[in-house]
């Protein structure tokens, strides 16, 4: 299709068309949990205090390792014995931006994982975009560096599945496919890029979550869960999944129209958590915005983790003192702070 | 030993025990996976078999303790199949078309989606494509559309990519894999924009180092004749084929078989417009 006939789409009713199809842009951007989720939230615990550490990291050529190591132990990590799943960001490949987790932020996580006495630790992803999840771990660089590092990598949009009944109905989808080795995995963790994302304001620890979701169940572009509204299908995937840690990527992070095409900005940050919840908070806080404006955020602070700031103790730098301005994605201004 | 012979006897290896294949070396049998090794194998009895034990009347497939099969794995077991079977899979899958994407031109003409109820995209409707040119030619309306969905859809820089070829008016780039699939689905279409899709994917699949692209773009360039491509897709797929990891992926393992392997066994998915 021309750039000319495609540009005169969008003029001529190509974004409501978005808003036709599946609930619509604008409902599944803001206001998704206005109306109150048919299941008893009061139900689930509500979460206790919780810690996080900044962690200031401005190059992907440091000592990462022995940086997340601490972080790791500031915060309380304890996986001795245990078998960990790292998820990092591989959604797609575009040379030259900041999509995805960096495979040197990996490698060391890994690294300081085994340090702190793992019993195995597994690399796996399911990216949402592209069926071909080998060609993504090749040009992203990712493969070469598991290779140097023996870690393998699990393909979730391939790998075995089993049923997971959801505790929350925020999708009308009542259970999950989820991939075994993410189920059976003793810590899974989540670990982001630092993005904002132009559905849901920020694409952090529990967004990343999607991809968890064999993408030979719901689809690519994990098409099952756009449909049903993103950010409540964030939340119900979180739930799921719900991930003993979380490890920011934000040393080169994206603000814009992220998650695919904004632009690169230096944050120089690394954020830990045993609270995927209060990870994002903080990082949303290091990225200029508002956490208490993005929706998904603070419907996940119910029973997920901790989403209240004052009940997050801030260890390592102050997130005030490295907080970035970044651009939000279109639409999203109101969550900046 | 021949990189053909080590593939297939690879893939062998990996047959799960109630005869189908997996998408993983340890998961259970289903539909795509054990179809593609099917064609891949040259019809072999066992896939078939089981593609066949697993048929319900209605055309679909069941599969135990697994999620609902996407309709449109059920044009790919129906080139694996023959006869009656072959002629229920594929009227189940092309009844079961999907939603129309967002920013569809005509939101009445419907594609065909990776599950029932979702939006349509460019593979699920490239296998419906494949699989009616083949299977039953002269059913103009499924061509004719799935064929102007194909067109609507492609990305400026003339590939495909999933099926969204623009979000809040940034345009997407198209994907080497999915390019591929839908340019076997676009055989002997002489269009521009199945020229602008080869020229695309000639430029574009060595920067898309998997081993499904790979596999799929040397089936695209073999069945549209692109000779200069086919020598350099086979080096690179032997390459790949060196990484251990592809010996426990089944699905990408048969696509490389079918890729590599004698002409004869391309049959199965050469069709004319």
């Amino acid at each position: 299709m021309s750039l000319t006939r495609r540009k005169l789409l969008l003029r001529s009713g190509g974004a409501l068309a978005w808003a036709a199809a599946g609930g619509g842009l604008l409902a599944h951007r803001l206001g998704a949990f206005d109306t109150a989720p048919p299941f008893d939230r009061s139900a689930f615990r509500e979460p206790g205090p919780a810690s996080t550490a900044v962690l200031r990291a401005t190059s992907y050529d440091g000592d990462l390792a022995g940086l997340l190591f601490d972080g790791l132990k500031a915060v309380g990590t304890d996986v001795r014995r245990k078998s960990v799943v790292l998820k990092p960001n591989l959604v797609e490949f575009f040379a030259d931006t900041s999509v995805n987790t960096d495979p040197r932020v990996v490698v060391a996580a890994a690294d300081a994982l085994r340090r702190l006495g793992a019993s195995s630790v597994t690399v796996a992803e399911g990216p949402g975009h592209r069926r071909d999840t080998e060609a993504v771990v090749i040009a992203t660089g990712l493969r070469a560096a598991l290779d140097d590092a023996k870690l393998p990598f699990v393909d979730l949009n391939e790998a075995a599945i089993v049923r997971v009944p959801l505790a929350t109905r925020y999708t009308d989808l009542g259970e999950l496919w989820v991939p075994r080795i993410v189920r059976d995995a003793d810590v899974v963790v989540s670990m982001p890029k630092l993005k904002t994302h132009h559905w849901v304001g920020v694409t952090l620890s529990l967004k990343n979550c999607f991809g968890c979701m064999p993408g030979r169940v719901y689809g690519w572009p994990k098409d099952v869960f756009h449909v049903r509204n993103v950010p409540r299908s964030i939340v119900d995937i979180a739930g799921a999944i719900r991930p003993g840690l979380a490890i920011v990527d934000g040393i080169v992070g994206m603000q814009g129209d992220g998650p695919l095409r904004g632009d690169s900005i230096a944050a120089g940050v690394l954020i830990v958590s045993r609270d995927p919840v209060a990870a994002d908070v903080t990082a949303a806080r290091v990225m200029g915005m508002e956490p208490e404006k993005i929706e998904y955020l603070m419907e996940a602070g119910r029973f997920l983790g901790q989403s209240r700031s004052e009940l997050i103790e801030q260890l390592g730098e102050d997130p005030e003192r490295l907080a970035k301005r970044f651009r939000p994605a279109p639409g999203f201004d109101h969550i900046v702070a | 030993m021949a990189l053909e012979t080590r593939l297939r006897d690879t893939l062998l290896r990996l047959r799960r025990p109630d005869g189908g294949f997996s998408t993983s070396a340890t998961g259970s049998s289903e539909l795509e996976p054990t179809a593609v090794a099917t064609l891949a194998l040259g019809g072999d009895p066992p896939g078939r078999r089981w593609l066949e034990g697993r048929q319900r009347q209605d055309g679909s497939f069941r599969e135990r303790d697994r999620p609902p099969h996407g309709p449109t794995s059920a044009a790919l077991a129906a080139l694996a199949l023959r006869g009656e079977p072959a002629r229920r899979a594929l009227r189940y899958a092309v009844d079961r078309r999907s939603l129309p994407l967002p920013d569809a031109r005509d939101p009445d003409l419907r594609g065909w989606g990776w599950t029932a109820d979702t939006r349509s995209f460019v593979e699920p409707t490239s296998r419906v494509l494949i699989a009616v040119k083949r299977l039953t030619p002269r059913n103009g309306s499924v061509r004719s559309d799935a064929t102007r969905l194909l067109e609507e859809w492609q990305c400026v820089d003339g590939g495909w990519n999933h099926g969204v070829a623009s979000v809040l008016e940034a345009e997407l780039p198209g994907y080497a894999q999915t390019t591929a699939i839908a340019l076997v689905a676009l055989q002997g279409e002489r269009r521009p924009f199945v020229r602008d899709a080869m020229r695309f994917l000639r430029r574009q699949w060595r920067r898309e180092p998997g081993g499904l692209t790979v596999a799929q773009a040397l089936i695209a360039f073999r069945l549209h004749g692109v000779r200069d491509e086919i020598g350099p897709a086979r080096d690179a797929l032997a390459r790949l084929a060196e990484h251990p990891s592809l010996n426990e992926r089944p699905l990408v393992l048969a696509w490389a078989t079918l890729a590599i392997g004698a002409d004869a066994r391309l049959d199965a998915l050469r069709v004319t417009a």
